[in-house]
């Protein structure tokens, strides 16, 4: 946006408005988001050191009547992670995108946390505050069990 | 529903306004609304931007503060009695009259005076009956020489 305004020659009066609109920008998690894992496990530690950030290349939405391609992921939603050239599925433990549900925060990044097949997480520990909601939700309980801190 | 205050502006936080953000290092801010927010994205720090409490606060704004001030505490001189002396004790040392302690110099300086006699007549009788003894008995002579001196002025400076 910034070049095409550059170009606009600047010399003509009746241009006033130079501006776009601009919707703001949403954060939703989607295919190839980067995400920042949260975890204390190894394949964490390392994937957030790799040359490449962890990222989703798939949601895994309880309602599957979407089909739209782009198919995104909020909080407390599985995903499939690409990490470290492995793929590894995760639960959304914090999101930048803004949520109006009244006590949800808001995150300044998007985090995770590693789950095997069965829904345990690999991890022992948490280091990031986890939205209060986690306690409540049943398939959700792992998570909060090995959570530090709640938001 | 608890009524939370805001991390940037110290105003209350009523159900249904502001929003929480949690911050990569994992603290929580609470603002009230978008104003509070982008001055805190932008780093404003809220100690100079001059509608919020922490600069009121800092600067001393509002009568509220003024009158808490004001209260001052004193201290209040406390008398009472020590081990190895009563009160009654040291209210008798502190109302001696001058002329009292006068003549209690007085006598203490006779007394060592009369103590310093005593003991360099004993000393004499000691060096006449023991000469061949030689140095050693004069040793003690100049030691004794001094503590009578000292005797006086420890019994007079109070």
């Amino acid at each position: 946006m910034n070049n095409f305004v550059r170009l606009l020659p600047t010399t003509i009066d009746f241009i006033v408005h130079r501006s776009f609109s601009i919707t703001a920008p949403l954060y939703d998690l989607q295919k190839v988001s980067r995400v920042h894992v949260v975890d204390n496990s190894k394949l964490a530690l390392d994937g957030n050191v790799y040359k490449r950030m962890p990222r989703i290349i798939h949601c895994y939405k309880r309602n599957n009547n979407l089909t739209r391609t782009r198919l995104t992921a909020g909080l407390g939603d599985k995903v499939l992670l690409a990490i470290k050239g492995q793929m590894k599925k995760a639960i959304i433990v914090g999101c930048k995108q803004r949520v109006r549900k009244p006590n949800v925060p808001q995150f300044d990044s998007n985090n995770v946390v590693l789950i095997d097949d069965d829904g345990n997480p690999v991890g022992t520990r948490i280091l990031a505050p986890i939205p209060a909601f986690f306690r409540t939700r049943g398939d959700l309980a792992k998570i909060a069990a090995i959570a530090t801190a709640f938001v | 529903m608890k009524l939370e205050i805001c991390n940037y502006s110290g105003y209350k936080i009523y159900p249904g306004h502001g929003k929480r953000v949690v911050k990569i290092d994992g603290k929580v801010h609470i603002y009230l609304n978008s104003k509070c927010q982008r001055s805190a994205d932008m780093r404003r720090n809220p100690r100079r931007v001059t509608w919020t409490v922490l600069y009121r606060r800092k600067h001393k704004k509002g009568a509220a503060e003024q009158e808490i001030k004001k209260r001052t505490r004193r201290t209040v001189k406390f008398q009472r009695a020590i081990t190895g002396a009563t009160w009654n004790d040291i209210l008798a040392k502190r109302n001696q009259q001058p002329e009292f302690r006068k003549a209690q110099r007085q006598d203490a300086i006779n007394a060592a005076k009369l103590a310093k006699k005593a003991k360099t007549q004993q000393k004499k009788a000691a060096q006449t009956g023991g000469v061949k003894t030689g140095k050693p008995v004069k040793k003690p002579e100049k030691i004794q020489k001094n503590i009578p001196k000292a005797g006086p002025k420890k019994g007079t400076q109070r």
